[in-house]
């Protein structure tokens, strides 16, 4: 650290004529991580945590400076990254289920070429559905559902183009007829739902045991369905509530067929990002081989370091299995593989059930 | 009522006092001060430097280190909002109105020293708020539900009938003009880009500080480089006026109090947030004193008021914080990421399992408040001793220090861009007196007002009128703006008296209120295309703004003798001393150092600014220009090194690649 200022200075003016070669040994460099959403949020503290692992284990033990560039549901930044960042691994970003979302729905604002980029980590979360027992539900999963397709349910949150774009698709193919406050953030909204202004809530599931679980304690909330986990091509209920039934397992007893054709394929796409791709960390677009697999190797490595070991790190990322290096390329493509067929039936339905016109 | 939770209170003091801890709350106190008295530096940017640094650590010393810092951090802000104008939060923008007058009469270390003594005692008063905190909050919580939020900022808009200065219609105008600008960006409701002009930069609306920064420090830099050669304070700095500072603060003692509990009270209630504490406080400032001539002129009280409650505010701010894990601000949000880094959730977990470190963080808190008040007091003198120095010599660092703060707000080109054109609007609202606190006041509780207005038509429709908290919260509002009718002195933070040298040359002063017209107008047709829920707030403010303006114009070509309707204080100023520059000249001045960090990036082009400022306008010599260059130089690179402040690029970048920060 000492000499830190100077090496930077030196480094930098070095690599004005810096070939990859040299860019193995990140020594005395620092390295921005460009996070798109704000400080404080979900996303930051994932991305700070993985930040201080990284340190320890790339080569050279450089510095990584979180920036937070928020904006436009993480266009802002992730354009930013597309803007600035040159293929030397001295910059990486980190990307969410917003920063799918608004490609895959052509937001007009986007200027990045997704698809390019080049992930080396992916951190999974599940998602939980959970409702008020004032609405008049007992312990059965299935009745439970009935009564929230029955009953008038209020759902608080940010928006059906937002990350919240999978739960509100979920309802809709179960039946939920849900009337929705929008533009809330999720302390607002989870301050309404204790309130009992809305009844009808999603949280992450890794937050089970914080903010969920005492209301369930309470009497207030009762669980409805998870969005389940992938594993081995198969989804599974979720490892952090094996007792609460997924929402695929719902939709079968509800309809009394599995969800199937092109509602199938959509709700799977969105799972892939919204679930098994929740969280990443990528390098630009064009980045030499090399540098992503020191990255991969350094996150892989990661794992094993006393930040991502200690108890802390376990309540932000919980039970699920943390993907490196090929298998995160993996869960990146299958959030990318909505086929335009697919792409259109989506903004059909966001049309008719939401009445939101996409600008093309 | 359980207060048997008081019992930990206790053993937490002496926690604190023995061990190590309070070694870590004075690194935190440290590190706050140097933070707040940084310019473009805040609590945020402070909370987040220490978040590598304290993982791993025990909770108790991590928490003494960032409570030490961001309790601190409100204090030492005070400090650029009282000396030189340049608000140092969006909060804080409100002292600037009577703190800095205060300064240019000489009396800037009885204002800081009233300052610090008030929001001392706001800070006790919050802890202590704290502490009983536990058996109220939540039923506060549940209590104020989206309805009541959209009554109680409801009541906070009907403050502005104080502060909208001699003439009520400008004034309202000022306001609804905030209103409007508000509604730039996204639509809550639908997500629908509103008068965004196509920018990804707008998409989330205008920074609040940007406006601050534009409608209060541009103008009041322009105003005080026009009397070349003056210092900041026109008269001789008074001496011992800390300790008449002091003696203000006891004299005013219960003015103290209500701001204080005001202050806490407002972080307690959920939906009105922190930015508005400081004008709420301001206008109860004002309502409930007897003279309020001096207003706006340099009142001690428009001081102490506003300090206390926002010191206030930041205590009572961590209840929602700790007790829901619902962040009340940016810098709490961080405050919560630091107590995740330390394997703590806030919320029920950290009431029923914690509570031992809920009373350490009081405690903390407490003590900061102690150590940050007697530091600024002990700085206080030496600092304001800089006002008496000629302006000339400070004023490229002002304007660096703003531009510099406001690349933070979104660390964008944009943020400059608007800065320069909310700076200009700014300026010409100084000039021909509109109230930019009222504009500012319509800023912060548009969104709120907007959003909660949507959710309760969503939720509650009709049902809210059978809601006695939410009926009791609007009849107060009522009642406050019978009173404002009543009131016959209105201040607006300005200062001037309109002679009839304001009214010999009307026409800068109508074409000023017509562009306003037109850009209300711009406003409302634009909202036009937008679903219902999206377009019909903005429509309806535009409608209403759009209404007052006209008003204004037609009074305006009519001559009318309406007071306050009439005012340049260009013109006036131009009587009273020719040697004025224009405005035009010196905004030029203040472009020069965007104009040049668009080229070779802020960087290389601060420093050049600053020599060339010195030796062509303060015509220092070149070895004084040359070191101080040299000397903000350092300082940048310190600031991007140690606090990681990014600063903005240039165009050479794209050609030239250049290490960082450079280019």
């Amino acid at each position: 650290m000492k000499n830190g200022w100077k090496y930077s200075l030196c480094g930098a003016l070095l690599s004005l004529s810096a070939s990859f070669a040299q860019a193995q040994d990140f020594s005395g460099k620092r390295i921005t991580m460009i996070i798109p959403y704000q400080e404080g949020s979900g996303s930051t503290i994932h991305g700070r945590l993985y930040a201080m692992a990284l340190e320890k284990t790339l080569p050279g033990n450089p510095t990584i400076i979180i920036k937070n560039i928020d904006g436009g549901g993480s266009v802002r930044g992730i354009n930013q990254f597309q803007k600035e960042a040159k293929p030397d691994g001295l910059t990486i970003a980190a990307i969410a289920t917003g920063t799918f979302f608004q490609y895959i729905l052509k937001d007009k604002a986007v200027a990045y070429p997704l698809p390019e980029y080049k992930p080396f980590l992916t951190s999974p979360f599940g998602l939980l559905v959970y409702a008020r027992t004032d609405l008049g539900l007992g312990d059965d999963p299935v009745e439970n559902v009935k009564k929230l397709i029955s009953s008038p349910t209020v759902y608080g949150g940010s928006g059906p183009t937002s990350s919240d774009l999978p739960a509100l698709l979920s309802f809709d193919l179960l039946g939920i007829k849900e009337k929705g406050v929008y533009g809330l953030s999720n302390a607002e909204s989870r301050a309404g739902f204790e309130r009992g202004e809305f009844n009808l809530k999603y949280d992450n599931a890794a937050s089970w045991n914080e903010e969920v679980k005492p209301l369930v304690d309470e009497g207030v909330a009762k669980p409805i369905f998870t969005f389940g986990f992938e594993k081995d091509g198969k989804i599974v209920r979720d490892p952090m509530l094996p007792e609460v039934p997924t929402f695929l397992e719902l939709y079968e007893k509800i309809h009394g067929k599995p969800l199937s054709g092109i509602e199938y394929d959509v709700w799977k796409a969105l799972f892939n990002v919204r679930v098994m791709g929740s969280k990443m960390l990528v390098l630009p677009a064009d980045t030499p081989k090399e540098i992503v697999d020191i990255y991969s190797k350094a996150a892989e490595e990661a794992q094993k370091t006393d930040v991502l070991q200690s108890a802390q790190a376990k309540l932000v990322l919980s039970v699920y299995p943390q993907s490196v290096g090929a298998a995160s390329e993996e869960v990146f493509k299958g959030g990318l593989g909505m086929t335009e067929e697919q792409q259109a039936w989506l903004r059909k339905w966001l049309l008719d059930r939401h009445g939101i016109t996409l600008s093309e | 009522m359980d207060f048997s939770v008081l019992q930990n209170a206790g053993p937490a003091l002496v926690h604190l006092l023995t061990g190590p801890h309070l070694l870590y709350l004075l690194v935190g106190a440290g590190l706050g001060m140097i933070v707040g008295i940084l310019p473009g530096i805040g609590g945020i940017a402070g909370l987040a430097m220490v978040l590598p640094f304290i993982f791993g650590m025990q909770p108790e010393p991590a928490l003494a280190v960032m409570v030490g810092l961001f309790a601190v951090t409100a204090t030492a802000d005070t400090f650029s909002s009282v000396l030189i104008g340049v608000p140092g939060g969006a909060g804080t923008a409100a002292t600037v109105l009577d703190g800095f007058p205060m300064t240019k009469r000489g009396e800037a270390a009885r204002a800081l020293s009233a300052a610090f003594a008030a929001s001392f005692i706001g800070g006790i008063v919050g802890a202590f708020i704290l502490t009983f905190a536990f058996v109220a909050a939540r039923p506060i919580l549940l209590a104020v539900g989206f309805g009541e939020q959209l009554m109680f900022i409801v009541l906070a808009l009907t403050l502005v009938g104080m502060l909208t200065g001699q003439n009520a219609v400008k004034g309202l105008a000022s306001c609804s003009l905030g209103l409007l600008l508000g509604t730039i960006g996204s639509s809550q409701a639908t997500a629908e880009y509103r008068f965004t002009l196509d920018t990804i930069y707008l998409s989330d609306g205008i920074p609040l500080v940007i406006v601050a920064l534009g409608a209060f420090a541009l103008p009041e830099v322009v105003d005080v480089m026009r009397q070349q050669g003056g210092s900041i304070a026109q008269k001789a700095l008074v001496g011992e006026g800390w300790i008449t500072g002091i003696r203000d603060v006891i004299k005013n003692f219960w003015l103290v109090i209500r701001c204080s509990l005001l202050g806490s009270l407002i972080g307690v209630l959920p939906g009105l947030g922190g930015g508005v504490v400081g004008w709420i406080s301001y206008a109860h400032t004002v309502q409930s004193s007897k003279d309020r001539s001096e207003f706006g002129k340099g009142d001690v009280r428009g001081v102490i008021g506003p300090e206390s409650a926002n010191n206030a505010k930041d205590s009572a701010d961590l209840i929602p914080t700790l007790f829901f894990g619902i962040p009340s601000s940016g810098s709490m949000a961080v405050f919560m990421g630091g107590l995740v880094v330390i394997g703590i959730t806030p919320g029920r977990d950290m009431v029923t399992n914690h509570v031992d470190l809920i009373y350490l963080i009081i405690w903390s808190l407490a003590i900061s408040n102690v150590l940050g008040t007697a530091i600024s007091m002990i700085l206080a003198r030496p600092i304001a001793s800089l006002t008496a120095i000629r302006f000339v010599l400070i004023a490229p660092f002002i304007i660096v220090m703003i531009f510099m703060s406001a690349y933070q707000a979104k660390i964008d080109w944009g943020d400059i861009l608007a800065l320069l054109v909310v700076g200009v609007v700014g300026i010409y609202m100084k000039r021909f007196g509109w109230s930019r606190a009222a504009l500012l006041i319509g800023l912060v509780l548009s969104q709120r007002l907007e959003s909660s207005l949507y959710r309760t038509v969503q939720i509650y429709g009709m049902e809210i009128f059978e809601r006695p908290i939410a009926i009791g919260v609007l009849v107060l509002a009522m009642l406050s703006i019978g009173y404002a009718m009543r009131s016959k002195v209105r201040t607006s933070g300005g200062n001037m008296e309109p002679t009839h040298i304001s009214r010999i040359n009307i026409w800068p002063q109508v074409a000023f209120t017509i562009a306003l017209l037109l850009f209300a107008i711009a406003v409302g047709v634009d909202a036009t295309q937008y679903k219902f829920l999206a377009s019909i707030f903005p429509l309806t403010v535009a409608a209403i703004t759009a209404i007052l303006l006209l008003i204004t114009t037609i009074r305006m070509l009519r001559g009318s003798k309406v007071p306050g309707l009439f005012l340049d204080a260009d013109a006036e100023m131009a009587a009273e001393d020719s040697t004025s520059k224009s405005t035009l000249y010196i905004a030029g001045l203040l472009a020069a150092l965007p104009a040049l960090a668009y080229i070779v990036g802020f960087v290389i082009a601060a420093p050049i600014y600053v020599f060339f400022f010195l030796r062509k306008i303060a015509g220092a010599s070149i070895l004084f220009s040359l070191l101080l260059a040299l000397g903000l130089l350092a300082f940048i690179l310190m600031a991007n090194y140690v606090f990681q402040v990014p600063f903005a690029p240039g165009y050479l970048r794209e050609y030239i690649t250049m290490p960082e920060p450079f280019g």
